[in-house]
């Protein structure tokens, strides 16, 4: 018996299962159609969260054509729905669809990001160490921690975005200072509860930005907040909704 | 007091100014005291002082800090701040914070006013002093 329904989908469904327009002759794969006669999508492929390149993989350069379909390896790769790059692996519509938004990755991807990221901070600490040879990089590594941890000014101005953080960082342990480091704002007890003055400053911050919002403070201000147990007095200035804390003391 | 910068010597007179006997008693002391250590932290400083064997004291003795007073400069743009500590009756430390932003080497066009604005909430520093 002459199905039609069968005849319409083998001439329709074509290249990986995807739907063909008759007229251009291009496969639908949702959110891209592929030319498959060129090997190629016919829009670059976008994404739900803003990177310079969407799914870029450093280490793969076919990653970085936005135009290619499954990075040009259309043997060990398929791409359900236009942008979903699966490794060969199965997936239904509504995980690529989360997938393509950036909800899910994939463990190879998630190891690219993880190369990736290791692969930037490499690059900045190379930068900053060529300007600042004495520097080892465990300090550059605390600094930096720090400086992402707290607000603050970037106060040493040198090349590169690694001494900018450090900057900042070497502004941050001198506010750490100024609060923790000094017998008279009694705040001993709060470093010893927190194990750190940096973690005890990041308790003081949460809680004093949770005061200013509740009383919707603005400008300068003394509150007292409690962490820990501890009643401690917060003096600060609210700038454009962002708490700059001066000095504590309990 | 002889060794005081500038800017502490505007910052204690803002601090102590007003009508008040504990006020008088306090601006005595610091016309008496000695800077005994000066620190700077990189975001503000710590100055202490000492007092001369026999100064008068605030009767009862009250631990308290006095920091009513806020400052501005034309090279600090989120300002900066003051605080006097007042231990067992007598002045012991001034503190000057800036908010995220590096101490300078000198301020510059310094002008302070009070929390309250151009006239001290007297009753408020009364109040902090004689707190039982």
């Amino acid at each position: 018996m002459y199905d039609a329904a069968a005849e319409h989908a083998s001439l329709t469904h074509k290249f990986t299962g995807k739907e063909r327009d008759y007229e251009s002759g291009l496969d639908n794969f949702g959110a891209r159609y592929n030319a498959s006669s060129m090997g190629r999508f016919m829009t670059p492929d976008w994404s739900a969260k803003p990177q310079g390149v969407p799914y870029a993989v450093l280490d793969d350069p076919q990653s970085l054509n936005l135009y290619a379909y499954v990075r040009n390896n259309p043997l060990t790769r398929t791409d359900p729905n236009g942008h979903c790059d699966v490794e060969g692996q199965h997936h239904s519509f509504f995980w690529c669809v989360a997938h393509s938004a950036g909800i899910i990755q994939t463990q190879k991807e998630k190891e690219a990001e993880k190369l990736n990221q290791q692969k930037r901070e490499q690059a900045s600490w190379e930068r900053f160490h060529a300007s600042h040879p004495n520097w080892s990089y465990a300090q550059y590594r605390l600094f930096v921690a720090m400086a992402t941890m707290l607000p603050g000014p970037m106060e040493m101005s040198v090349a590169g975005e690694g001494a900018e953080a450090l900057g900042g960082a070497a502004a941050n342990a001198n506010k750490l200072f100024h609060i923790f480091g000094k017998t008279e704002p009694n705040l001993e007890g709060l470093i010893a509860k927190f194990g750190s003055q940096e973690e005890a400053y990041k308790a003081l911050l949460q809680a004093t930005e949770a005061v200013v919002k509740q009383d919707g403070v603005t400008g300068v201000f003394e509150k007292t907040v409690q962490v820990a147990g501890e009643s401690i007095t917060v003096r600060g200035n609210v700038i454009d909704g962002v708490v700059h804390i001066g000095t504590a003391f309990k | 007091m002889s060794n005081l910068t500038s800017l502490e010597n505007q910052v204690l007179q803002k601090l102590l100014q007003g009508d008040d006997e504990a006020l008088g008693v306090l601006r005595d002391q610091a016309s008496h005291a000695e800077v005994s250590s000066r620190e700077a932290t990189g975001v503000g400083f710590f100055t202490k002082f000492s007092l001369p064997p026999g100064a008068p004291r605030l009767a009862g003795r009250p631990t308290f800090k006095l920091g009513d007073v806020n400052g501005k400069a034309d090279n600090l743009k989120r300002g900066l701040g003051f605080l006097l500590y007042v231990d067992d009756g007598a002045i012991s430390t001034l503190e000057g914070y800036t908010y995220d932003e590096p101490w300078p080497d000198e301020v510059l066009g310094l002008t302070l006013t009070y929390s309250a604005g151009d006239n001290r909430d007297l009753s408020w520093a009364k109040g902090l002093i004689h707190k039982k």
